[in-house]
């Protein structure tokens, strides 16, 4: 039966409730558990999830997906104290970022490891902890040539997916097309795929989003909230987005959109711990989706349904 | 081969370094999980317990073992993550407090369940969370020893046979009749802590003597309390205690005593222990009471036996 597999343990479908599908409670390129600087910091790590937690909780947010994966911040014990005592459910992720983040222990591994790794965490438990991962994160470096190794983790995903039910998540938005193919080259439904930062500033492309679409992909726009203040190049104001929204929605693609903001609650020494928060989705976000006339049984539909749809291990 | 059984997994003996044997990372009643006060503080509880542990490393600490058991604060998770942040081994205990400390689920179970509720958790893991137990904590109130309170005493007694772990008590009133109890079981006096011993209430040097000659292990375990701003009836003063570590050191038992703080790093709305939280923490064991006990000792290779090779002979699961 299809289930979520939150750090606390698999729940029913119905349970998740308004869901951010593509966020990080930590983030920090490999290594990060080396310096002495986090573990002091601890407390204060902790306290700042915590609160952004409870805060997504009383706006009315029910589930959290981490799209760290491994060595980039994932730290489950933490998180598993975080959903206790948030009450906030919590779906960490396998898998890795892009080529640069990927710890030199794996990158000279084969794709059957891969796979095995990606399969292992979703059905045995990341590391000793015994905790399930509950989807597949592959990414690539954007704005360069798929590397062999970013290529060589897509067709694991793909086919970790396949075995485990487990839906794929991916960054690298200017390889949406290649991204595609990869895994459905290796025979993962289309349905099982999110292709996301789909609204990165630099690389808007709304027919290419509506082909994915077609295809029956998700399309995500993830970066809500990476407004002006951000010196990320992917930043933009939310109403652009809302545009974005609106296109797809008009074009008939109310099935297919993933919304989420893409936060580090806490980033680890790799870029500064953002300005905006996972609770900004519900603050701020969805009053302005209906302010641009977006109905109220559309919002649910996507940030309720949608990720209903494709996040459940089926 | 002996090994100590830490929430992170097992670590060899010689791992162990100074070790404080009877402290608690969080104590209170059980049913505090349900109270939502101790969800919002989290991040402060968080803050508290990593301070207490970062200072305690910093003053040469290395192990902790939290002898609040089942139900009385507890938190598996919450002192994994604690454990990997502040670098300390923290060993989490199996079994109750007193009777009154105990969640009315257990109070109607049987030896055997008890007993085998023990080897669970020292063997298999505490719950679901796959982390085991690493000694045995049993306990009566300071009225008497209720039949409820023989039996646990029983079942640690049974469970410390088949698994090999050590039983360390609460009950210094009658801790002739506890320790009484652990060893008619068939239980070695060497994996017997006796605690409390330094109650100053019922502070007595001939029975410390009596049971050191049992072969027992003899605690003396409230360091850092003093009776001028504790409201707890058993403290008196640092100078005290070491004046009767002193007195036990002459006797012959050096090889026989610990010694430990019993904290509670946070204490989760236990009435009598919340006006004083905060003031000491398990670094002030190292910080305040050992130069104390240095000036009657005179003996650096003894306060090392104290706090290193005495813990090392009792903690690790005999196997």
């Amino acid at each position: 039966m299809p289930h979520v597999n939150t750090v606390l343990g698999p729940i029913h479908p119905s349970q998740m409730g308004f869901t951010a599908m593509h966020e990080h409670v930590l983030w920090g390129p490999p290594g990060w558990e080396y310096d002495s600087k986090w573990w002091w910091s601890m407390p204060r790590v902790f306290e700042k999830c915590s609160t952004d937690l409870v805060d997504f909780r009383q706006l009315g947010g029910a589930t959290f997906v981490d799209c760290s994966g491994i060595g980039l911040g994932r730290d489950i014990d933490m998180y598993v104290t975080l959903a206790r005592t948030t009450g906030v459910h919590l779906v960490a992720c396998t898998g890795f970022w892009a080529d640069r983040g990927i710890l030199g222990y794996f990158r000279v591994r084969d794709i059957d490891y891969l796979e095995e790794l990606f399969v292992d965490e979703l059905t045995k438990g990341m590391g000793k902890t015994g905790v399930k991962a509950g989807i597949i994160k592959v990414g690539n470096t954007s704005k360069q040539p798929m590397s062999a190794l970013e290529k060589l983790t897509y067709r694991a995903a793909a086919r970790a997916a396949k075995k485990t039910g487990a839906a794929v998540t991916t960054h690298g938005i200017t390889a949406a097309r290649e991204q595609f193919q990869i895994l459905r080259d290796e025979g993962l439904d289309a349905e099982r795929i999110i292709i996301g930062h789909c609204d990165a500033k630099y690389a808007l492309d709304l027919e290419r989003d509506k082909d994915l679409a077609r295809q029956g992909a998700y399309v995500g726009y993830d970066h809500i909230g990476i407004e002006a203040w951000s010196p990320q190049p992917y930043g933009m104001p939310d109403s652009e987005r809302i545009e974005l929204v609106q296109a797809m929605l008009k074009a008939g693609h109310r099935d297919r959109l993933i919304l989420s903001a893409d936060v580090n609650s806490f980033s680890l020494g790799w870029s500064t711990t953002p300005l905006h928060t996972v609770g900004h989705l519900l603050r701020y976000f969805v009053p302005a989706m209906r302010a641009a006339g977006i109905d109220d049984d559309t919002i649910t539909h996507l940030f309720v349904e949608n990720p209903r749809r494709v996040l459940p291990m089926q | 081969m002996p090994y100590v059984q830490t929430i992170n997994g097992r670590i060899h003996p010689e791992q162990m370094g100074v070790t404080a044997m009877h402290e608690h990372l969080l104590w209170g009643p059980y049913g505090w999980e349900y109270d939502p006060e101790w969800l919002l503080a989290m991040p402060k509880v968080v803050e508290k317990c990593f301070n207490d542990l970062v200072d305690y490393r910093n003053e040469g600490g290395m192990t902790f073992v939290d002898t609040s058991g089942v139900g009385l604060g507890r938190d598996i998770e919450l002192y994994r993550m604690l454990a990997s942040a502040s670098g300390v081994h923290v060993v989490a205990s199996t079994g109750f407090w007193a009777q009154r400390g105990v969640a009315p689920y257990f109070q109607v179970k049987d030896l055997d369940y008890h007993e085998e509720l023990y080897v669970r958790e020292i063997t298999v893991g505490i719950g679901t969370s796959g982390a085991k137990a690493g000694i045995i904590k049993v306990g009566h109130f300071r009225t008497g020893i209720t039949p409820w309170e023989e039996m646990h005493f029983r079942a640690a007694a049974r469970a410390a046979k088949r698994t090999g772990a050590a039983v360390t008590t609460h009950g210094a009133e009658h801790a002739e009749r506890h320790t009484e109890i652990l060893l008619s079981e068939g239980l070695a006096p060497e994996r017997i802590i006796v605690g409390h011993l330094d109650s100053f209430h019922v502070a007595d040097i001939e029975r410390d003597k009596r049971l050191g000659r049992r072969g027992v292990w003899l605690a003396y375990d409230h360091a850092t309390t003093y009776r001028t701003w504790s409201p707890m009836h058993y403290t008196t003063s640092d100078e005290w205690r070491a004046d009767q570590v002193k007195a036990m050191v002459d006797a012959g038992f050096a090889n026989q005593l610990i010694i430990s703080a019993d904290v509670n790093s946070v204490s989760l709305g236990w009435q009598r222990s919340a006006p004083y939280v905060g003031k000491t923490v398990v670094g002030d064991l190292l910080r305040l009471f050992v130069p104390k006990l240095r000036r009657v000792l005179l003996d650096e290779e003894l306060i090392h036996r104290l706090l290193v090779d005495n813990p090392r002979r009792v903690l690790p699961i005999q196997a």
